[in-house]
């Protein structure tokens, strides 16, 4: 390996975040001692340039719907295909080739998100235009699995967040497209069904997180724990809320179970040091003791003193969590 | 093995997680589906001078009932209009009458003879404990939907069982009455 390839390849680790320049600069005994004003004028360099990357991705793919609706009765079933999966598919290869030439920059990764976000409504499209028939669900959760496939595989070569994002965006989709392929003609209740397949991607995600949170997957362990949590507690509550229309006298077990949730989402925030865990997870308890508020004491003691209780609880509630941020969160960080 | 497992035991556990409830629900909705021994009568109406059947149901109740056992022809009042549009049931809907192979999952028309020569059960459950629902079903999943059907099935506990009926994408509440279960050619 030639210096060049090697600094490329260097420059390829930091960005992806394998390897920090605290660990190189640790290796030769001393920490980069740049000036401030370089690494902030460095920084938002980068920003700008992020911006800009981000905003013309965005424009291209609204350019791209536009010019699609615009000509869509005009072309054929190729052209269709074309202009869809096609340009999906190339935009994502371009993506690759720049990945590998220019290992550091953003390039690469915009135009996998371009390619990224084309290639399942190319798919969709090319069902169409090849009279698939939709009445059954097992053609588009077949796709999606495809699509998967093809982004883990991609992923395995490039080892890049945006690709592990995207492997993770279309194997949930496969998932619930494959539940529902499966359960079409059972007589499961789908409510509680689509419930608790949600409370598993949930769990799912927080483990993704967990598993990410050393290597260079890093950068999704926020919206992991974000959008994980959110579905975990969002579906558990969904089931506490059907169950008070079925609730004899007493508390219902999910009613019980769910306090465990939230105040085990809290604890695991401080395990996994996740603001956004610990402000789901302080919503959601916000939202149940509202609830069980007005199940339970608003006709006993009335909706005035019922309110003010809530008023100090919540109160509580939000200075317990700023608490437990500052102490064990951002504090141990 | 043991090392790897270890090592990436929260990864394994994240796609563990999935797989799992997939085989569960894989096996509940594979397993057995319902069945009956039993074979079923139903009437449905095709348009007379109304191509969409509307309120036909109440016409083929009123037409077709079970007594002693036995198909019963019921008078109609020539007048009666259901939907109120003016022209007489009678004039409206054609009635047919259909026995339903629960084994083979098809049906066919019968003659009224036919019909009546049949020992049938009034009641809405079968002997082996199985009826007969029906509802609209959406057809995908969001944002795949592709319109809703309307479906028949036959369940027993939780079990079900799609029923494929004559004319099944024109079967809809309203032009099909089940008239009963068929006792004398049980299985």
């Amino acid at each position: 390996m030639n210096k060049e390839e090697l600094l490329n390849e260097l420059s390829s680790k930091i960005s992806s975040g394998e390897i920090s320049r605290e660990e190189i600069a640790d290796l030769f005994g001393s920490r980069p001692e740049q000036s401030s004003a370089n690494e902030t004028k460095g920084n938002s360099h980068f920003s700008i340039t992020k911006i800009l990357y981000i905003l013309g991705a965005a424009i291209v793919l609204i350019g791209i719907v536009a010019f699609v609706s615009q000509i869509w009765h005009n072309v054929g079933s190729l052209g269709r295909i074309s202009v869809t999966l096609g340009m999906g598919l190339i935009t994502t290869a371009i993506g690759s080739v720049l990945l590998k030439q220019k290992p550091g920059e953003y390039i690469g990764p915009i135009f996998h998100f371009i390619g990224g976000m084309l290639i399942p409504g190319g798919s969709m499209v090319t069902l169409y235009e090849l009279d698939v028939d939709f009445s059954s669900i097992w053609p588009i959760a077949i796709t999606f699995g495809v699509i998967l496939l093809f982004y883990l595989l991609l992923n395995r070569v490039h080892k890049h967040p945006l690709l592990t994002f995207f492997s993770i965006a279309n194997g949930t989709a496969f998932v619930y497209l494959l539940v529902e392929a499966i359960t079409k003609n059972s007589y499961i209740d789908r409510e509680n069904l689509y419930a608790y397949l949600t409370m598993v991607i949930g769990g799912s995600y927080i483990f993704l997180a967990y598993s990410f949170s050393k290597n260079w997957n890093k950068y999704l362990v926020g919206i992991l724990c974000l959008v994980g949590s959110f579905a975990f507690l969002s579906s558990a509550f969904s089931r506490v809320l059907d169950a008070s229309s079925r609730r004899g006298i007493g508390f219902h077990p999910w009613e019980i179970l769910f306090f465990f949730f939230v105040f085990g989402g809290m604890f695991l925030s401080v395990k996994m040091k996740s603001g956004w865990i610990l402000g789901v997870s302080t919503l959601f308890l916000i939202a149940h003791v509202s609830y069980i508020t007005s199940e339970y004491f608003a006709d006993s003691l009335g909706w005035p003193i019922s309110l003010v209780i809530l008023g100090f609880v919540f109160i509580g509630l939000g200075y317990g969590s700023v608490t437990i941020n500052k102490k064990y969160i951002k504090g141990s960080a | 093995m043991k090392e790897f497992f270890k090592k990436n035991l929260t990864l394994i556990l994240a796609f563990a997680l999935p797989v799992g409830l997939i085989i569960t629900v894989t096996i509940i909705s594979y397993s057995p589906p319902a069945t009956t021994e039993y074979d079923f009568v139903y009437s449905y109406c095709t348009e007379g001078i109304n191509n969409y059947p509307y309120y036909c149901e109440g016409y083929l109740g009123k037409i077709y009932s079970v007594e002693n056992d036995k198909l019963s022809i019921n008078p109609v009042n020539p007048k009666q209009d259901s939907d109120y549009n003016g022209v007489p049931d009678i004039q409206q809907y054609t009635p047919h009458i259909f026995i339903h192979d629960t084994k083979n999952n098809e049906s066919r028309e019968i003659s009224l003879e036919e019909a009546r020569s049949l020992k049938l059960s009034g009641f809405l459950t079968s002997p082996d404990g199985v009826t007969i629902t029906s509802g609209y079903y959406d057809r995908g999943i969001f944002p795949f939907y592709n319109g809703s059907s309307y479906d028949f099935y036959i369940i027993k506990d939780k079990k079900r069982s799609k029923l494929n009926l004559f004319n099944q994408n024109n079967l809809y509440r309203e032009n099909f009455n089940f008239i009963g279960w068929v006792l004398s050619n049980q299985k």
